[in-house]
């Protein structure tokens, strides 16, 4: 705010309260829209500019951040390479635009860097860059790196204005470059060779079924009947039938699903005691995530009338960085195993009732014995 | 470099436990940092121990939020205006007077050891005294002396969220004391409207300050009652930042 008298200086006054303009005068006087007291010698009882123009000192900066955050994730994905840049360098890289362009109250920067990376997300998913539930997963991952981004922004331009520099922010080589930082770290990343990560999921589950049974209950994915649970309805393609026999050794099967196809060849048959089968051929976009690589259904007996039945899948990991996806990808496949399986049960179980209607499924809760899952990585 | 703001250091913290006491620049964001970085690790682990307990993520939620709101509440405090040697506030009490209907009344009596001579001068520096409040930013007269009938603009920052209300000295006695209203910017009949008593009595060598803070309870959504416990303890905390600062 200006030091000098404003009443010298000729600057339009605006009373504090409703922002009607004050009548021009050298002594202490009242608006005349609200009777709010004012005095043109003292700078702090009375405005500048009407409060109506708020908007100017965040919308154009919250716009920014939001076009250049839509674009460079659009720009790193086209490398195909999902990591670090993909993932935190993009939102760093809006939170610091928005932080630097907009000049608002702590709480606002909290509420503009939610709508942001909202809007963000809403962008990508419009543009079928991402679906539903990567969305989602997105707007969480995207929360810290976003925030960290804004805190940073908002030092910049503080450190900028201690040091007495003009910060007209649109002038400003270093927005671009902040902008570009994504894109530059794809190309670094992209350039880097990068170890192949493996991620073996191991589920088990015991039916009151012989092996024989069990065995005759042996599905994939695509063969369950009952609805799967909602997260693999959001996070998976959607299956429509598998063809194929199952049950010869060197075969291939090819799973249909809304969004393409798996081929996978039976690689190894043991009847009753193992099924093994590897993935020759997907065209899927989900195989940009992980990549399913093979797997396998081991039975063994359980006393006489029981079974233990082991799911076994391997895939190699494509999301970087690992410990902010693990626990996503570790909760999609424990669940899709979950569902095969329960599927297994229900026809090894009470095969006479493979005709009837199947009662509604229920996902396992925390009261029942949830199928154990080994996640481990291979070099 | 401009000061941070106490609000600004509570959300810091109560979003990360260290980052308020950081923007304080205190070395005790260390230990919040650590504190932290501690429970996560707890809570990871007991994750990997206990998978699938049922009582675990509300254990987490909840020991979560303690941490970051006990941060928060200890970030503010750093940056709380006050004397570092002892404070002259012998003895206060708040009480809540009750009130009939959406009335709200509440009493904050502090007992200090200055004389009412001592005690008006340093209460009748209105920018400086009102903003011994937990919500009041800054406090500006609309004339250059107080008296009866001056406008008064409120700067309020509450949480983080600032936005002003307006008042009007109502009543000044010079050194008895003075009454004035804390209005919303929308009207005279939203948004709490209140009026602050500030009142001087001699009590032996000691001087007794009485502030009564007297308003509606405005806000259909909240009941009377916790509005009511809302404003009483805005009140314990207006008083416990008394006692700081005079």
């Amino acid at each position: 705010m200006s030091e000098t008298a404003p009443a010298e200086s000729k600057l339009p006054l605006y009373c504090r309260r409703c922002s009607v303009d004050l009548p021009p005068t050298t002594e202490p006087a009242c608006c005349l829209a609200c009777g709010l007291q004012f005095d043109p010698a003292r700078p702090e009882t009375f405005s500048t500019h009407r409060g109506s123009s708020r908007w100017k000192f965040w919308l154009p900066g919250f716009l920014l951040a939001v076009t250049i955050g839509t674009l460079t994730y659009a720009g790193c994905l086209q490398s195909g390479e999902m990591g670090w840049s993909l993932f935190v360098a993009v939102p760093v890289s809006f939170g610091a635009i928005l932080g630097y362009a907009c000049r608002v109250q702590t709480w606002a920067y909290a509420v503009l860097g939610i709508l942001a990376i909202a809007s963000v997300v809403f962008a990508l998913v419009s543009m079928s860059l991402a679906g539903i539930f990567c969305g989602f997963t997105l707007g969480v991952i995207f929360l810290v790196p976003t925030f960290v981004g804004l805190a940073f922004g908002v030092s910049l331009r503080m450190l900028l204005i201690s040091f007495r520099w003009d910060h007209a922010w649109y002038f400003r080589w270093y927005i671009w470059l902040i902008a570009a930082a994504p894109l530059i770290g794809q190309q670094i990343e992209s350039a880097l060779s990068r170890r192949e990560e493996i991620a073996v999921v191991q589920t088990s589950l015991t039916v009151d079924a012989t092996p024989a049974e069990a065995w005759n209950a042996i599905m994939f994915y695509e063969d369950v009947e009952h609805s799967p649970p909602w997260l693999l309805h959001l996070a998976l393609p959607q299956p429509i039938k598998s063809e194929g026999n199952k049950e010869k050794e060197g075969e291939v099967v090819r799973c249909f699903y809304n969004a393409g196809t798996i081929s996978k060849r039976i690689s190894r048959v043991e009847k009753h005691r193992r099924l093994s089968f590897a993935v020759v051929e997907a065209i899927m976009r989900s195989e940009n995530y992980a990549r399913l690589k093979d797997g396998s259904f081991e039975i063994e007996p359980v006393g006489d009338t029981r079974s233990r039945i082991t799911l076994t899948t391997r895939y190699e990991r494509k999301l970087r960085p690992g410990f902010f996806w693990e626990p996503i990808e570790r909760k999609v496949i424990h669940t899709l195993h979950g569902h095969v399986l329960e599927g297994m049960r229900r026809k090894a179980e009470v095969p006479e009732l493979k005709e009837k209607p199947i009662e509604p499924y229920h996902p396992p809760t925390g009261d029942q014995p949830m199928p154990k899952v080994a996640f481990h990585f291979e070099p | 470099m401009t000061r941070t703001s106490k609000w600004t250091a509570f959300l810091l913290s109560a979003c990360v436990p260290g980052a308020g006491q950081l923007a304080a620049r205190s070395w005790t964001c260390l230990g919040w940092f650590l504190a932290a970085g501690l429970v996560a690790t707890a809570f990871a682990r007991a994750g990997q121990l206990v998978e699938g307990a049922g009582w675990l993520i509300p254990l987490q939620i909840g020991a979560g939020v303690a941490l970051c709101l006990l941060s928060a509440e200890h970030a503010k405090r750093l940056l709380e205006k006050g004397y570092r040697h002892g404070s002259a506030v012998v003895n206060s009490q708040v009480t809540c007077a009750g009130g009939k209907g959406r009335q709200v009344e509440v009493v904050i009596s502090l007992t200090v050891a200055r004389s009412p001579e001592s005690l008006w001068n340093q209460i009748r520096d209105l920018p400086r005294f009102l903003t011994i409040d937990p919500f009041h930013d800054q406090v500006t007269l609309m004339r250059d002396q107080p008296a009866t009938g001056v406008d008064l603009v409120l700067s309020h920052n509450a949480f983080g969220r600032r936005f002003v209300r307006f008042g009007r000295i109502l009543d000044w006695q010079e050194g008895v004391g003075y009454t004035f209203s804390d209005l919303s910017a929308r009207g005279p009949r939203v948004g709490f409207p209140h009026v602050f008593m500030v009142r001087i009595e001699p009590q032996g060598e000691h001087s007794e300050l009485t502030i009564r803070v007297r308003g509606r309870w405005t806000l259909r959504l909240v009941p009377v009652w916790l509005g009511r416990q809302w404003i009483r303890l805005v009140c314990r905390e207006h008083a416990r930042l008394l006692r700081k600062g005079l």
